[in-house]
């Protein structure tokens, strides 16, 4: 297992799947990536829109969106499936939207407490189906039936963990994934990465309540509709 | 170790953070991009209306990307050639950056650009040369993927240096670099007018 979101496997720099003639004809305008490049690291962008979002009218709305689309689709794809994740995904927005002013910051992350929304869709959507989610151990058994909400529960912490190391350095990401997974001290990291003690400390201490923050958003229980 | 000497303080529930952990692989990182119509539809539902919010597109324009230039693949594109800056700075995939075919206001512009992974994290390293500047816009870098749908902007070209590719986002799937002149309307989508494009190979 790897805390790495690529490092396996490789990419591959496909040359031969443009061997042929690309036409610059048309494209699409897309360009939902926009406030993510804008805010990646910890830069204020993730804390100033948390902070201004349950009073930041419809633009805070559209930032959040840019910002979680993609992880809130992605979950719903990943636990209803395809046919159903865009749905899904809607309703989410649209109940935190319309729900815009009950967020707190002071109770953990925006992307937490959307992803505390889509957990209650995703789990009223497979009770209303009485199927289990699509998550890794049923992949292939859609109708399973019966419903395992800590199923749903564990991708949501899962994806929200990924997504809160995304936001780390990766300096400060390898510092954490040493802590975590192989249990080192201080000490034994800062001798594997030839960082200097104070420095892995300080990772150490920035990062973890930046995890913690953003996995609280999921236990604040999103919306009571 | 000694709890003393654990990473992390007592306000951070590590066995929380450690029982997730130890279940994370790497599909949680992974991140597919909504419908492109999901937006209109959340703020149709929503009774609340879409083009009036600042960031999202007022107008819906079709992106014609350098008509003049159909074939990527007479671009400068460097092959074969990985260079290690170190264990933790490589070099994956780079091009030369050229205006054939492109706008004539980026006809003195050239320049090369590389796909760098630093940790397990990507950057753009541009270097473009002669970059024009018009009244009332600005310089846009972008990345592109092979089928010309889609897009990652990673913001206003800043000078050439390092551009962050966001995380999640696969830089294999999106290898067409390219450098555009972008009007100061609020339209955030790409005009059409590149001045540099290149494909980023290893």
């Amino acid at each position: 297992m790897t805390l790495s979101p690529h490092a396996s496997p490789a990419p591959t720099w496909a040359g031969d799947a443009l061997d042929g003639a690309v036409r610059w004809s048309t494209c699409t305008d897309r360009r939902y990536s926009r406030s993510v490049v804008d805010d990646v690291g910890e830069t204020p962008g993730r804390s100033g829109l948390e902070a201004s979002f349950a009073n930041g009218g419809d633009r805070a709305v559209r930032l959040a969106y840019d910002r979680y689309g993609s992880l809130v689709y992605t979950f719903c794809r990943r636990t209803v499936g395809h046919h159903d994740a865009a749905e899904i995904a809607q309703d989410v927005f649209v109940a935190a939207w319309r729900a815009q002013q009950s967020y707190d910051p002071g109770r953990g992350s925006l992307g937490g407490w959307l992803m505390a929304v889509a957990r209650n869709k995703v789990i009223d959507h497979l009770r209303r189906q009485g199927r289990r989610p699509l998550t890794d151990a049923y992949a292939d058994s859609a109708s399973i039936p019966g419903l395992r909400n800590d199923d749903v529960d564990m991708v949501a912490n899962r994806m929200l963990l990924a997504e809160a190391l995304g936001e780390l350095t990766p300096r400060a990401r390898e510092v954490v994934e040493l802590a975590f997974l192989q249990d080192l001290t201080h000490e034994q990291i800062a001798a594997k990465t030839h960082l200097p003690l104070g420095t892995v400390k300080s990772d150490v201490r920035r990062s973890l309540p930046l995890l913690h923050r953003t996995l609280a958003g999921l236990s604040s229980g999103g919306i009571h509709e | 170790m000694n709890d003393n000497q654990r990473p992390g303080g007592a306000e951070v529930d590590l066995a929380h953070l450690r029982a997730i952990a130890g279940h994370v692989t790497d599909d949680d990182f992974e991140r597919d991009v909504p419908p492109a119509s999901m937006w209109s539809a959340i703020a149709a539902n929503a009774g609340r209306p879409a083009n009036n919010i600042a960031v999202v597109p007022r107008t819906r324009r079709r992106v014609w990307l350098g008509v003049a230039a159909v074939v990527v693949t007479g671009l400068g594109i460097a092959g074969g050639l990985v260079v290690s800056r170190g264990a933790r700075d490589d070099v994956i995939a780079e091009t030369a950056l050229s205006n054939e075919g492109l706008s004539p206001l980026g006809s003195a512009s050239s320049g090369k650009a590389e796909i760098i992974r630093r940790g397990t994290s990507y950057v753009l390293h541009l270097d473009v040369s002669r970059v024009p500047s018009e009244p009332a816009s600005y310089v846009e870098v972008w990345l592109i993927d092979r089928q010309v749908k889609g897009m990652i902007s990673l913001g206003p070209y800043h000078g050439n240096g390092d551009y962050v590719i966001p995380s999640g986002v696969d830089p294999a799937k999106f290898p067409i670099v390219d450098v555009s002149i972008e009007p100061s309307d609020g339209v955030p989508t790409h005009s059409g007018v590149s001045i540099v494009r290149g494909v980023a190979a290893a």
